[in-house]
């Protein structure tokens, strides 16, 4: 009797065993899976800060008037340059600078040069201006090129073509270690700051440039000059 | 008499109880096995339907490089077998999940971008087709006094907005992505997937490299310009399925701030809706910083016995 059953209860157990296995086949699928975890930062931070403090204060705007005890010059013909210093400070070591501004001036240039600082905090601008170029340029005209606005209805309602801005976008910058082929090599300070938030010191690249910004004043007119910095995906 | 009787009808009881303890630990260990049957199956399931199946009785993938800090820290796997190949160190895993090697230590962000090489090592010589999964999905950190301890984050949101934020694709060239890996979408989740043609010369334990590309694009107008205004229509009607299949989530949180709300499911990409579109992807990527501290990324693929 005993024998019986233990042989029924093994019969059924193995009985089972092929069951369970006969339906899933679970053990038989080989996965294979290669897994890793990235940690997930908040994106680079950049700004464009002034020449004299570190604090992180953004450039709220720059004084583009013609500043007498400076290097600010004006040419026999009329030509006013004046001469800006900038920095900007990023988590990236690699950014691009875009220029914008109205047409309404005479002959508006501008040039920017990458530029060092001694230790005393003095920039100076060293080596050939930035390349770029303009993207919405009418190679006619030299202004904006037209835009149709689709809200409008009337063509009395276009704006003065001299209102639309030009967008300049300069060559991507980065420094030597981060460079990929047709950017500038520039020159970025490293420093680190205390962030509360994170409660880690982080680090900062401060690059320098100098503005060149040039016009001929014969009429009184007024554009508007933007210079912005973006940071560059890598 | 009587005591006989019920010394009988005990040690009845007593058979009676016993046969049925040992049918019901027999129906026990059916129910348990299955269920540890269909829980492994299910692990290894992805989603979208696979027309491919691979060709061979285990696939061998392979990675070489270091391991990164976060997994050691955290995931803790197993680092896999060792493989030596002329030289070099491969790491594989035989079954279940190992460590995947990068050739460096990388962050996951907005703007970051990254590429992965991977080995396929055949076990037999020809051709061969496989099909890789990738897998996106959220971890936070909750470890409390110094503990340090991760979870997964299950919330199908953040898994949908992982997976239409960071963008795969097989080719990387003159700083234009294609190839697109994007493969299918259920729920707003996207199925990204890579399928490896092993060529007819395909020597036995030669490792077959695999390379992809990810990135997280900064901002809405990089992945616009990279995906959609490329004029191939390929990539237009794609592009506009993948957004369906996101905006198709929204609903659940119904909140109009985010990138892939309905509101912007049935427009064109006109220029004057990039100014919100752009504002919304960023609060897409704020919910995903928020909601997440880890990104949990695996390549997978299964092979079934001949």
């Amino acid at each position: 009797m005993k024998n019986k059953r233990s042989k029924l209860l093994i019969i059924l157990i193995i009985a089972v065993i092929i069951l369970a296995a006969g339906i899933t086949y679970a053990w038989f699928i080989h996965n294979s899976a290669m897994s890793t975890l990235y940690e997930i930062m908040p994106p680079d931070e950049i700004t464009i800060i002034p020449v004299s403090e570190k604090d992180g204060s953004e450039l709220q705007s720059l004084e583009l008037e013609f500043k007498e005890d400076s290097n600010d010059r004006k040419d026999v013909d009329g030509t006013i340059h004046i001469y800006r210093p900038i920095c900007v400070k990023s988590t990236n070591p690699a950014h691009r600078l875009e220029i914008v501004h109205t047409t309404n001036l005479k002959n508006l240039n501008f040039r920017i040069f990458p530029a060092m600082k001694t230790e005393s905090g003095y920039v100076y601008s060293s080596g050939e201006p930035l390349p770029g170029g303009y993207k919405n340029q009418d190679p006619d005209t030299l202004l904006a090129k037209e835009q149709t606005l689709d809200n409008y209805e009337s063509t009395a309602d276009v704006a003065d073509v001299h209102a639309y801005p030009l967008y300049w976008i300069a060559v991507s910058c980065a420094t030597k270690d981060h460079l990929e082929t047709g950017w500038k090599e520039v020159t970025s300070y490293i420093d680190t700051e205390f962030d509360p938030a994170t409660k880690t010191e982080k680090e900062f690249y401060y690059t320098y440039y100098y503005l060149e910004i040039s016009w001929n004043e014969e009429t009184k007119e007024t554009d508007l000059f933007y210079i912005m910095a973006q940071n560059i995906a890598q | 008499m009587e005591n006989g009787n019920s010394q009988e009808i005990i040690r009845e009881l007593r058979k009676h109880l016993i046969r049925t303890s040992v049918i019901s630990l027999v129906v026990l260990m059916v129910v348990v096995i299955a269920s540890i049957a269909w829980f492994v199956s299910n692990r290894n399931v992805s989603s979208g339907t696979s027309a491919i199946r691979s060709d061979y009785e285990s696939i061998i993938i392979a990675s070489k490089g270091i391991r990164q800090q976060a997994e050691m820290d955290y995931l803790m796997l197993d680092g896999g077998m060792e493989y030596i190949y002329e030289g070099e160190t491969y790491y594989y895993s035989g079954d279940g999940e190992i460590a995947l090697h990068l050739s460096e230590e990388k962050v996951a962000s907005p703007g970051a971008s990254g590429e992965v090489t991977i080995y396929v090592i055949p076990t037999r010589d020809g051709a061969a087709n496989i099909r890789l999964y990738l897998g996106l999905t959220g971890y936070k950190d909750i470890g409390q006094n110094g503990d340090i301890l991760v979870e997964r984050v299950f919330d199908p949101i953040l898994d949908a907005f992982l997976s239409g934020h960071i963008l795969f694709f097989e080719n990387y060239q003159d700083r234009q992505y294609s190839n697109w890996l994007f493969n299918d979408s259920i729920g707003g989740i996207i199925n990204n997937t890579i399928d490896v043609s092993l060529p007819e010369d395909t020597q036995k334990g030669v490792p077959y490299p695999v390379t992809f590309y990810w990135i997280w694009p900064l901002r809405y107008e990089n992945m616009v310009n990279d995906l959609y205004a490329k004029g191939n229509l390929e990539y237009q009607e794609r592009f506009m399925h993948f957004v369906e299949s996101q905006s198709s989530l929204s609903a659940q949180i119904n909140d109009t701030s985010y990138y892939y709300s309905r509101i912007f499911l049935a427009k064109d990409m006109e220029l004057n809706d990039m100014d919100s579109r752009t504002k919304a992807y960023n609060m897409a990527d704020e919910y995903i910083g928020t909601n997440a501290d880890y990104l949990y990324f695996t390549i997978e693929t299964e092979a079934e016995a001949d």
